[in-house]
């Protein structure tokens, strides 16, 4: 079966000399749950964007078997700030427009932006702008409005960043229900320890430690290696 | 569709239409003419539900570009042309047509096929951002005005440079998210 993300010897810098991502190997396969901790700087953003294509690194990468930008169709991605993603007049019309962009008909885009927005709970406020809801009902309308083409992966940059802890696990229950692929950035541990299946620990640009997550994060001196506790 | 007289969408629409027939005739149109289409551009940038604070500061973009542009031409020519007035005059009234056009709200009505359709999509994206850029920029000025020293006290402009540049900078970070996350949706091409 060909991986979902093969990525290896990935490196990459912003200016020559100062390296940001490192060696980083990783491999993740259908319906893992793979998630990338570490501190703030650590790198899991910039790797986020290099298995995007969003950034060139230098090394081996496949999604799909595919050249990051090629596979791009078949990954949905959640940004830090939803703002970044949703901007039509209703939440309903920003999950479905990927849709229509696609020739997708109205009626079908519109079916299954619903079916996207009921899998995060958020059907009943389909037609509401995204401005209007609360930061952790905009996340999971960010979620849906990825969730709606239908992705086989799902890559979230720190979604529970300025959550509360109530938003944070109907986040976490959210995420649990959805039969994809995902990888999840972020250094909220007790989220991570929850969802993920796999996890990989980043410092400075490298990988510092991969494994099963409940034996990485209750590791304290590996924790407090990483600048995460 | 009967129109009513009593709907104001109607008359906001109309009058839409007539400020950007305006900015166009304000790029031909000499004196007077061009002396009342200004004047338009004022009335029709103040004639806003707004505080009337905001109203006034709202002109303050496009009038301190004027004068700027006045000032060279004084310095090159002796004399400023006509042409400061007609900036402010077809900026005012365009910026009074665009406004609430709100692209993201028709934009779903066209064929996705169809140049109309990229085209009302790439205004749908700028009106976001310009959105996005507002708030940046307000919640920056906020933060400048609550830390900066006293007015024209020393490290006062200085301050206020920096904040300036620092919203230029997170700005660009912003629209390269934006843009990330919209290209990544399949739609920033």
């Amino acid at each position: 079966m060909t991986p979902v993300i093969e990525a290896e010897d990935l490196r990459f810098c912003f200016e020559p000399g100062r390296e940001v991502l490192r060696k980083v190997s990783l491999r993740v396969l259908a319906g893992e749950r793979v998630a990338i901790a570490g501190a703030n700087g650590a790198g899991k953003s910039t790797l986020l964007w290099c298995l995007l294509g969003l950034h060139r690194a230098e090394g081996r990468l496949r999604l799909f078997g595919l050249p990051p930008r090629q596979a791009r169709s078949r990954v949905g991605v959640v940004f830090q700030n939803p703002e970044d993603q949703l901007f039509m007049p209703t939440i309903l019309e920003d999950a479905a427009l990927p849709l229509i962009n696609r020739g997708i008909g109205w009626e079908q885009a519109r079916e299954r932006a619903r079916q996207a927005l009921a899998a995060v709970g958020l059907e009943s406020e389909a037609e509401r702008p995204a401005r209007r809801l609360s930061l952790g009902q905009r996340k999971r309308a960010a979620i849906a409005a990825a969730l709606a083409c239908d992705p086989e992966l799902l890559v979230l940059d720190e979604p529970t960043a300025e959550l509360d802890g109530r938003a944070v696990r109907l986040l976490a229950a959210v995420l649990e229900r959805l039969p994809v692929t995902m990888l999840i950035a972020s250094h909220d541990l007790a989220f991570l320890r929850r969802l993920a299946t796999r996890a990989l620990i980043l410092r400075d640009g490298s990988v510092l430690a991969e494994g099963d997550p409940e034996r990485l994060f209750s590791n304290e001196a590996l924790l407090e290696e990483a600048g995460l506790i | 569709m009967v129109l009513s007289f009593g709907d104001k969408g109607i008359w906001r629409g109309i009058g839409r239409a007539a400020a950007g027939l305006g900015a166009v005739g304000a790029t031909l149109a000499g004196p007077p003419w061009l002396w009342l289409l200004a004047g338009a551009g004022v009335v029709s940038r103040l004639w806003r539900p707004l505080a009337w604070r905001r109203r006034l500061l709202s002109l303050a973009p496009v009038a301190s570009f004027a004068l700027v542009l006045a000032g060279f031409e004084l310095l090159a020519r002796g004399r400023p042309s006509m042409l400061a007035l007609r900036a402010m005059a077809v900026c005012w009234l365009a910026q009074t047509c665009v406004e609430g056009i709100a692209p993201s709200r028709w934009v779903l009505s066209l064929s996705p096929r169809s140049l109309a359709f990229r085209l009302g999509l790439f205004a749908a994206f700028t009106e976001h951002f310009a959105h996005l850029f507002g708030s940046a920029t307000a919640r920056a000025l906020l933060a400048w005005r609550l830390a900066a020293p006293r007015a024209w006290r020393s490290g006062w402009f200085h301050s206020l440079a920096h904040a300036l540049a620092r919203i230029v900078e997170r700005s660009l970070v912003r629209a390269e998210r934006f843009y990330a996350a919209q290209w990544l949706r399949g739609l920033g091409e």
